[in-house]
């Protein structure tokens, strides 16, 4: 799966691109862990690009994000597309991640 | 020697795997030694047919036929260029006859400026990691089969569909008491033996649970409440949705635990969506969960499924989804006719364009007579 990976100070902004789904969730685990191994903290999931999540593509979400609260990091979505929206509503996991409408946004949450 | 051994064709044939080669008209051109091993298929026999051909015979395990479909992996790799991610189960027909279950693999041969001529397919003898499975499949079917509630005001069915040969989802229907039904039906997240093993000890937590579900938002407390326990440091969750039907009344309680929403079908035929959001078991302690009530009225039915039945992508990359699947349904002439599992399964193998369904399927049906 293609993810661009840019930097805005201590906050990396990870673009994951086309479906996050059993295909592609193992690719996006590895990227999104290896990212935290390596001393960020902070996250923003820019979503603007992301057709589509499974419910792997969601465990792998969680998982960072639990990595990241260990560190006492921060996790933001931001610019979720319709069908991922509501993916979010329908399991609540929009109670305990931040969504922002935009990346400038989202980097507002830091 | 060296020469010998870094040979295409010495390493190929050396191979524990079966590999075979086809042009992008499908005709055999290489057939390997431990292919005819493995088969009893001689190169002789099979080097100048079209795979599709009445000789291979390969079949997906639920006994569907994929030599000359869209759903044969060789061709569908050459088709789109793409090599298989996850490797597929089929069934081959060996030359004595007898069915030979394999893994397979298959990845297009392209030429020197990037065009596809062709496909290779390796393949290995399953037999021994199958008989453990279907030993697993067996059991899993015992745990699910229970016996549907026998009520005139109501009828309960449920359909089954795993994308592996074990799967990870879970449903079950219980009576409370004179009037009132409990169901759950759950979606462990992944599928395979691990969401098998999980949907197994949730079957667990549901008989020990079941009798709270006159009250659902309760019910799911609980359960979530033992599934983080069950989890542990292990990341995953179930999605669910579970409830409490009173067959006196048509009144109904739902609680969603990230489940997809459930669907009435009104009488004259008309869909609607109960929404129930709430978060996935097993991933956080302590969350709260709600109840959402509605009335069937004599005639309607409630349709509770598993993603799998809709979260389904065709070749332009579009989602079939909610509505997707309640046209399909409409389609089918349903709830006219009654629910047609290999029918349903048609129509969402027509719309994916793919070999087989991406993961488990499974429905609950309540159709509500009325007094």
């Amino acid at each position: 799966m293609k993810i661009v990976e840019k930097r805005e100070n201590d906050i990396c902004i990870l673009t994951p691109v086309g479906r996050l789904d059993v295909n592609t969730s193992e690719s996006f685990r590895e990227h999104l862990l290896q990212v935290i191994a390596d001393g960020t903290k902070n996250i923003i999931l820019d979503c603007q690009s992301l057709d589509y999540i499974s419910s792997g593509g969601l465990r792998v979400v969680l998982e960072g994000a639990k990595k990241i609260w260990q560190m006492e990091g921060k996790m933001v979505l931001c610019s979720l597309q319709e069908y991922i929206k509501e993916v979010f509503e329908v399991t609540q996991f929009d109670s305990f991640l931040p969504i922002a409408e935009t990346v400038e946004e989202a980097l507002k949450e830091f | 020697m060296q020469e010998q051994l870094t040979s295409s064709e010495v390493i190929l044939d050396s191979l524990s795997d079966g590999v075979y080669v086809c042009d992008r008209e499908r005709r055999i051109v290489y057939w390997s030694t431990s292919a005819q091993r493995i088969t009893g298929w001689q190169p002789e026999d099979v080097v100048g047919l079209l795979c599709l051909e009445d000789v291979l015979c390969h079949e997906d395990k639920d006994g569907h036929r994929l030599c000359g479909e869209e759903h044969c992996p060789l061709h569908r790799c050459m088709v789109t260029g793409v090599t298989t991610t996850v490797p597929v189960i089929v069934f081959a027909r060996g030359k004595d006859g007898r069915k030979i279950p394999m893994q397979v693999t298959a990845a297009p041969i392209r030429n020197e400026s990037g065009e596809v001529v062709g496909g290779v397919e390796t393949f290995r003898d399953v037999a021994p990691m199958l008989q453990d499975l279907e030993r697993a499949k067996m059991i899993q079917a015992q745990t699910l089969e229970q016996d549907l509630p026998a009520d005139p005001r109501l009828r309960f069915s449920t359909f089954y569909l795993p994308h592996d040969i074990v799967g990870g989802d879970y449903y079950a229907v219980k009576q409370l008491d004179g009037d009132r039904y409990g169901f759950l039906l759950a979606d462990m997240e992944g599928h395979g033996l691990a969401a098998a093993l999980y949907a197994m000890q949730l079957g667990s937590v549901w008989n020990q649970h079941f009798q709270l579900l006159t009250n659902p938002a309760g019910f799911a407390a609980g359960v979530n409440k033992e599934l983080v326990r069950i989890f542990g440091r292990v990341v995953t969750f179930a999605t669910a949705v579970c409830g409490v039907i009173d067959a006196r009344t048509g009144k109904m309680s739902v609680t969603g635990a990230g489940g997809p929403s459930p669907l009435i079908i009104r009488a004259n035929q008309a869909f609607e969506k109960i929404e129930c959001p709430g978060p996935p078991f097993g991933v956080m302690e302590d969350v709260p969960y709600e109840e959402q009530t509605v009335k069937l009225k004599p005639d309607d039915s409630l349709l509770l499924f598993s993603d799998g039945a809709f979260e389904i992508h065709n070749a332009r990359d579009e989602l079939l989804g909610v509505d997707g699947l309640a046209r399909i349904l409409t389609s089918l002439d349903y709830p006219r006719n009654q629910l047609n599992m290999d029918d349903l399964q048609k129509e969402l193998l027509k719309f994916s364009n793919d070999i087989r369904l991406q993961d488990d399927i499974t429905i609950i049906e309540v159709h509500f007579w009325g007094q």
